[in-house]
């Protein structure tokens, strides 16, 4: 590290949630190092898309490469396993396990989970419901797949593979849920009612995804590009923390967009997450917007450039390189501001502004510190 | 371990509720103290080839009674229950759409299903057409499950809110609750709208007729010959508020929220978990700061299946030992309403703790063995309730446990 400044851990406040560790399931690949390679490269990651997804609404698709569920978790207990649940639970296995399968993270019956989702598994529920009004009774239904149906399967189904018996939840917020997980995470920690959090968010990529996303678009508007995967984090409190801290999470705000003005609440929310902070916008090292594919993300973007200095908000590349990756989005653009802060000394001790707006209205804003730690 | 700053007291002004057996606090008191079933035909969808029709719907909902901001269209049959339950909370807490405005606040609502009625819909349209092209987009922009809270935020028309639905199935009432009061806890916000909500829908009632939990009776919760669940839909929604606010207002406080606990049982996909539970209700009474025998009553998790009373009472018998409160399921009235189950469970308790008396467990004849507990069969009693719990558990092993308590101490 070239600053010569004291670390910046030593200016946090006591109880500050760091992240101490991250993983991503994305386009890019399996693993952290494919996407922060791939982040940092600025590569695109459409390809078209395979005829085993069946009929698509658009022939381009930023789906995980080679994802196969039995070769990446087993054979055991994952035939009928849906895709949410296994990118979550494979981003679980890169967070805690090294490159042997060893746990390399220690956990206690405090230890919590939060995932943040859209709708879970569209495909289990299409699925069963298909089955439901096309077999010969209408509950002669693939039982095996039930399981794999609830909205918090993916967070019971981490919790259960590696023995994490504190707080379980999941929370739906489409785009804005990886920061509504990890408010959440920051608040229950703040409780006491866990000592860390393996916290992030994740979605799918479907044909029943697809065609749901395609006629919710504007009318005129392109089939949306979409992606998936999962970026999920380890969130202590700073003077707590066991592992360096790679960033420090100094605020996290949410807001409702109730006028149908995006760009407004962008920009309120935005201001507020930085108040909270304490920080300058004018003083940002990184701005990276969710890039949604709709007007809701060109008037975030609006806002950004607004608010940010211009060499903040083209610091780290674009999301929509990743496609429309929906809930895995928020936890994707932290992961991108830290495999891009890893290999620039620079970014020692400077603040990134993470945003996300959500078709359904929500807004979020999250500030971080990064602390210089190259992992 | 963070040392979080000393803690705000946490109190309930303001219940909204849309149930089978009523509508209102006052219809719902009433439903409850007299033991009413909420057990109807279905009609929000074609059940031929079911072999049954019955699950605890509610009937006569006028959404236009409640919402008048946003679009009807703009929700589906859960969250227009969301959002009339939110109405009447904050009408019932004394709320005006000045007073929220740009106050921060919290607004969190939990469900099981969303809205999976629509995504049935969106299904019948595709099938139909033989063409995915025809789903309505109506519909198809309404289906996520984040839009149950951000659609109070905009019907109440607060911008300055943190919308967060808890996905956590049948546990995400108390989830919710239990947020809202964290929320308040740190002094971060005054105020949180927190609760819970679903829909009666195929998917649920095909799911738990495939795994034999559907009763092809009537819900008996605790008792030798219980035989499953009836599906039910609604929305409970609780005003939480910090108690100086509360005081400065001069608001009425139904309750105090004392404590909750969370626990992942990290054992089991579907079946439930007596350390899991046991864990959560301990975790419960440490929060709440309450000695074990001090609870009045237990509203249970109740559903009715075999497996989940027989192992809800053996995690209660294991925290409270062999002379454990009396425990009531409200499930036996309301049936199963998923995400809403657990708060309109807690409002049940709050209306229980403010009327002195204890809802009944309906439909009771013999008490299983392995029940070994007073479920105040069939007749609501008077009684001095000072502290409740309220219980729930979710698939995936997810526990919920609430404890609240009479406000004046």
């Amino acid at each position: 590290m070239s600053t010569a400044t004291a670390r910046p851990e030593a200016t946090l406040p006591p109880g500050t949630p760091v992240i101490t560790g991250w993983s991503a399931v994305s386009p890019y690949g399996v693993g952290r190092e494919h996407f922060a390679a791939g982040v940092r490269a600025g590569a695109k990651t459409a390809v078209k898309a395979d005829a085993a997804l069946g009929s698509l609404p658009s022939s381009d698709v930023c789906v995980v490469p080679g994802f196969d569920i039995q070769e990446l978790l087993g054979k055991r207990g994952t035939a009928k396993m849906d895709r949410l649940t296994a990118l979550a639970l494979v981003a679980s296995d890169g967070l805690l396990l090294d490159g042997d399968g060893n746990r390399v993270v220690e956990t206690d019956d405090l230890t919590g989970v939060v995932l943040g989702i859209t709708m879970g598994s569209l495909e289990n529920v299409t699925d069963f419901l298909r089955q439901s009004y096309t077999n010969e009774r209408p509950f002669y239904v693939d039982a095996g797949r039930i399981p794999f149906g609830s909205l918090n399967h993916a967070a019971g189904a981490t919790a259960i593979r590696h023995g994490l018996k504190g707080p379980n939840t999941t929370v739906a917020g489409g785009r804005v849920s990886g920061l509504l997980a990890l408010n959440y995470a920051r608040r229950l920690m703040h409780q006491g009612r866990a000592t860390k959090y393996l916290v992030g968010s994740a979605e799918e990529f479907s044909a029943a995804h697809a065609w749901f996303e395609h006629t919710a678009a504007a009318p005129g508007d392109p089939a949306p590009l979409l992606g998936e995967g999962c970026g999920l984090f380890l969130l202590e409190p700073a003077d707590t923390a066991e592992r360096p801290a790679l960033a420090a999470v100094l605020s996290v705000e949410t807001r409702v967009d109730i006028d149908d003005d995006p760009r407004a609440a962008v920009t309120a929310c935005a201001r507020r997450a930085l108040d909270r902070a304490g920080v300058d916008a004018a003083d940002l090292w990184a701005a990276v917007p969710c890039a949604a594919p709709t007007a809701a993300g060109h008037a975030e973007h609006e806002a950004l450039a607004a608010l940010a200095p211009a060499d903040a908000l083209s610091r780290v590349p674009s999301m929509e390189l990743l496609g429309d990756t929906s809930a895995a989005s928020a936890s994707f653009q932290i992961g991108a501001v830290l495999a891009v802060a890893e290999t620039d000394p620079g970014s020692a001790g400077r603040t990134a502004l993470v945003t996300a707006v959500d078709r359904d209205g929500a807004v979020a804003a999250a500030v971080l510190r990064l602390m210089g730690e190259q992992r | 371990m963070s040392t979080a700053p000393a803690r705000r007291r946490v109190v309930l002004t303001g219940f909204g509720v849309i149930s089978s057996i009523g509508t209102g606090v006052e219809e719902y008191t009433a439903g409850l103290r007299a033991g009413r079933s909420g057990a109807r035909p279905i009609t929000r969808f074609d059940t031929e080839g079911f072999g049954q029709n019955t699950a605890c719907e509610v009937p006569d909902f006028e959404p236009g009674r409640w919402i008048r901001n946003v679009p009807l269209d703009d929700m589906g049959r859960a969250g227009q229950y969301a959002v009339a339950a939110a109405r009447m909370a904050v009408e019932d807490a004394g709320l005006t759409e000045a007073d929220l405005g740009e106050r921060p606040a919290v607004v969190t609502v939990g469900t099981t299903d969303g809205e999976s009625h629509d995504i049935a819909l969106l299904l019948e349209q595709e099938l139909a057409a033989g063409d995915p092209e025809a789903m309505d987009p109506v519909l198809s922009r309404r289906v996520n499950a984040g839009r149950l809270s951000t659609v109070i935020a905009r019907e109440l028309r607060m911008p300055n809110v943190e919308a967060t639905t808890v996905t956590t199935a049948c546990a995400a009432g108390n989830y919710s609750i239990g947020y809202g009061l964290d929320a308040i806890r740190t002094g971060e916000v005054d105020l949180a709208l927190c609760g819970g909500a679903d829909a009666v829908c195929r998917k649920a009632f095909a799911l738990f007729k495939r795994f034999g939990a559907l009763t092809p009776d009537v819900v008996r919760p605790f008792d030798k010959d219980r035989q499953g669940i009836l599906t039910g839909e609604g929305a409970g929604i609780l005003v939480l508020e910090s108690l100086e606010s509360a005081l400065a207002r001069g608001a009425r406080i139904h309750a105090e929220v004392l404590g909750y606990g969370l626990s992942c049982d990290a054992a089991h996909p579907t079946a439930p978990n007596r350390d899991g539970i046991a864990r959560g209700i301990r975790l419960a009474l440490d929060d709440a700061g309450v000695q074990r025998e001090d609870v009045d009553f237990i509203s249970a998790h109740g559903t009715g299946t075999k497996a989940n009373d027989k192992t809800e009472s053996a995690a209660i018998v294991d925290v409270y030992g062999d002379s454990p409160p009396r425990t009531v399921a409200v499930k036996s009235m309301l049936g199963h309403s998923m995400g809403a189950a657990s708060a309109l469970g807690a409002i049940a308790c709050g209306i229980a703790l403010e009327e002195g008396f204890i809802p009944p467990t309906i439909n009771h004849r013999e008490t299983d063995p392995d029940c070994p507990l007073d479920v105040v069969p069939n007749r609501a009693v008077e009684a001095d309730v000072r502290i409740v719990q309220n219980n729930s558990s979710a698939f995936a092993g997810n526990n919920a446990v609430l404890i609240l308590g009479t406000y004046g101490e």
